[in-house]
């Protein structure tokens, strides 16, 4: 199995604060799209700005494409495609002066390609950045992103704020890119429906531990949450869940397995987990594991 | 790099192409009124400063462009070196210097053509010295800074290095006096030195820079 | 080759596939040798992860319905009768065991079960 992407034991500790990444673990397989879920300050930006290089970790070690990047290893950086959820090119520039900078920066700058996004997004290419709105500006730093035969995209919080006609545009940009199997992308979100819909691998991360990486599918169809009361609870063997919270009169519990947790407490209610309703119950809960 | 400097060019070009008009304008005022100027070699050193200092501005501009645009974090994830950004912004400064000078030289060319008054060496001497050493001295104490104590902070930065250098450069000239009035041209051995320092003090820069930007890495 | 998605069902999506293709292969849209879409393709066309397309397929190709050749691509197994029969007779057995589920759960007799599929098979001829 080849991976884009490889995270080893990723700690990082920051002197003044309690915050830190504590062994973050998780790989991406070539060809996929991993969906990176957290609550505000779980660690996600964090992440991936230790992936990147942007800040030094403390431990660990982090592969792209089997190699470790540092500040000299330019050449990994030509094949990685970068959108953050703020607009990051100068807003003085048009998207044709930008075309400029970048195509004497990147060795594998593919000039066409890129007007081709341009107009496919409907941007103009004369105008100032500055008259762009949210999502447009969106759509150009991913056409910036998949103009440089990129290999492996990180988004950061890309689609936050957009609308959903644009949002479905991106997501369909986004499959398109995978349909090329060498392709991969890291994608931290808030959107969960988004990652339900075209992320194949989920990672939750919560106060900077990894809580758990999965299949999509597996996640959303073999996942449940059961709902019970204290006593039936208290019966159950904590190999059998996840993790649970107390919610009022009833104790929310993830269990990994629904169709076997049914057969053998055939009487407890037992409801599909989306990525929402188990992400409250992970980072409030007990952690078991 | 080319793209590095080309951004950084762009990333103020509304103000660089100002600038650059204001100066053209101040020169033709100067064309066309010069002949009134009574004493053109107090005035000289003053449009030339004025000049070679709007230039000046300029890189506070630039830095804090950079801030607001958040292009300092998207830059880390090209394929250019931290060495290779830094030293861009270096080339950059040196450039945004180089136009002030030439249009600080157009005032020179202009006084010293027209007007009935001989241009003295001493004033046009004063204008380039001072304002080579302001052109780099502040570029290379403003960055060093911002890179520490970040470019939100730039126009204060900015006011701080000015207030700095000029301090240095009088107080410099106040307490060497004493040593240097045995030569001949005193003066002008001094201003040479200062240049000369303002050159090596904007090399050592960059360095010292590029070891802040590495150490700063924590932090973003 | 027209695959629909409803999101709403609590069928999972890889199995909308799998049920879907199957259909089609079975009645005679598809026919032995046609190629159809390579996951990636499809995952594109139906705006849903590729995951989901490689479970659908893994199934497919597991109950003998697809074949997938490296560099080739994918294409609608050769099938024989006997096969498909099984695969038919599935079928009918997880609607038959809905109908007892039903039946069971209502207090409805085995009798009366009996009684309605004899009048629905013969209500056909």
């Amino acid at each position: 199995m080849e991976y884009a992407l490889q995270v080893e034991n990723l700690s990082k500790f920051y002197k003044n604060t309690e915050f830190k990444l504590d062994h973050v673990t998780f790989n991406i397989p070539k060809g996929s799209i991993m969906g990176f879920v957290g609550k505000n300050g779980a660690g996600k930006s964090t992440t991936i700005n230790s992936i990147l290089n942007i800040i030094n970790k403390d431990s660990g070690e982090i592969k792209i494409f089997g190699r470790e990047m540092t500040d000299e290893t330019t050449s990994i950086r030509e094949d990685i495609g970068v959108v953050f959820d703020t607009v990051n090119f100068h807003e003085e520039l048009t998207a044709k002066k930008l075309e400029k900078v970048l195509g004497d920066i990147y060795s594998n700058w593919d000039k066409e390609l890129f007007f081709s996004y341009l107009e496919k997004f409907k941007l103009p290419t004369d105008k100032k950045i500055k008259t762009f709105s949210r999502g447009m500006t969106m759509k150009l730093s991913i056409s910036v992103a998949l103009s440089h035969k990129t290999r492996l995209l990180i988004l950061d919080e890309a689609t936050a704020g957009l609308d959903p006609v644009v949002r479905e545009e991106m997501l369909d940009t986004f499959l398109e890119f995978v349909e090329d199997e060498d392709n991969s992308i890291l994608m931290s979100s808030h959107i969960s429906s988004d990652l339900e819909r075209i992320a194949d691998y989920i990672t939750v991360i919560d106060d900077g531990k990894i809580i758990l990486t999965e299949n999509k599918d597996t996640l959303v169809y073999e996942y449940g949450i059961a709902r019970m009361k204290q006593n039936d609870f208290d019966k159950l063997e904590k190999s059998e869940y996840i993790s649970y919270r107390q919610r009022g009169l009833q104790i929310e519990v993830l269990i990994s397995d629904k169709k076997r947790f049914s057969k053998k407490y055939p009487d407890v209610i037992l409801d599909e987990a989306s990525i929402d309703e188990i992400l409250p119950l992970i980072t409030k809960g007990e952690e078991t594991r | 790099m080319k793209g590095l400097i080309r951004n950084n060019f762009y990333s103020v070009n509304s103000a660089l192409k100002w600038s650059i008009a204001v100066c053209i304008i101040l020169n033709i005022a100067v064309l066309i009124g010069v002949i009134h100027f009574p004493n053109i070699n107090v005035f000289l050193p003053i449009l030339m400063l004025a000049q070679m200092g709007a230039f000046v501005g300029l890189t506070g501009t630039a830095l804090q462009k950079d801030n607001t645009s958040k292009w300092s974090k998207y830059e880390r994830t090209l394929p250019v070196k931290i060495s290779d950004m830094v030293m861009a912004r270096y080339i950059s400064f040196l450039i945004f210097s180089l136009i002030g000078m030439l249009l600080a030289s157009i005032t020179v060319v202009i006084f010293w053509v027209v007007s009935a008054q001989a241009v003295s060496v001493e004033s046009v001497g004063f204008g380039y010295s001072f304002g080579i050493v302001f052109s780099l001295l502040v570029p290379a104490l403003l960055y060093p800074l911002v890179l520490k104590f970040g470019a939100d902070k730039s126009e204060i930065l900015l006011m701080i290095s000015v207030v700095i250098i000029m301090c240095l450069f009088a107080g410099g000239n106040g307490i060497l006096a004493p040593f240097l009035y045995k030569l001949n041209n005193a003066d002008m051995i001094y201003r040479v030195a200062c240049v000369a320092i303002s050159m090596a003090a904007f090399i050592a820069s960059y360095f010292v820079s590029l070891a802040i930007y590495k150490r700063e890495n924590n932090s973003i | 080759m027209e695959i629909i998605i409803s999101s709403n069902t609590s069928k999972p999506i890889y199995e909308q596939i799998t049920s879907q293709m199957k259909a089609m292969i079975m009645n005679g849209e598809l026919k032995t040798g046609d190629p159809i879409p390579s996951m990636r393709s499809l995952a594109k066309t139906i705006h849903v992860s590729v995951i989901t397309v490689q479970k659908a397929y893994e199934d497919l190709t597991r109950d003998g319905f697809i074949e997938t050749t490296v560099g080739r691509g994918s294409f609608v197994a050769a099938r024989n009768k006997e096969f498909i029969q099984e695969e038919q007779q599935k079928q009918i057995e997880e609607h038959l065991m809905i109908a007892v589920d039903i039946a069971r759960t209502n207090g409805i007799r085995m009798e009366k079960l009996t009684e309605l599929l004899t009048i629905f098979y013969e209500e056909n001829l």
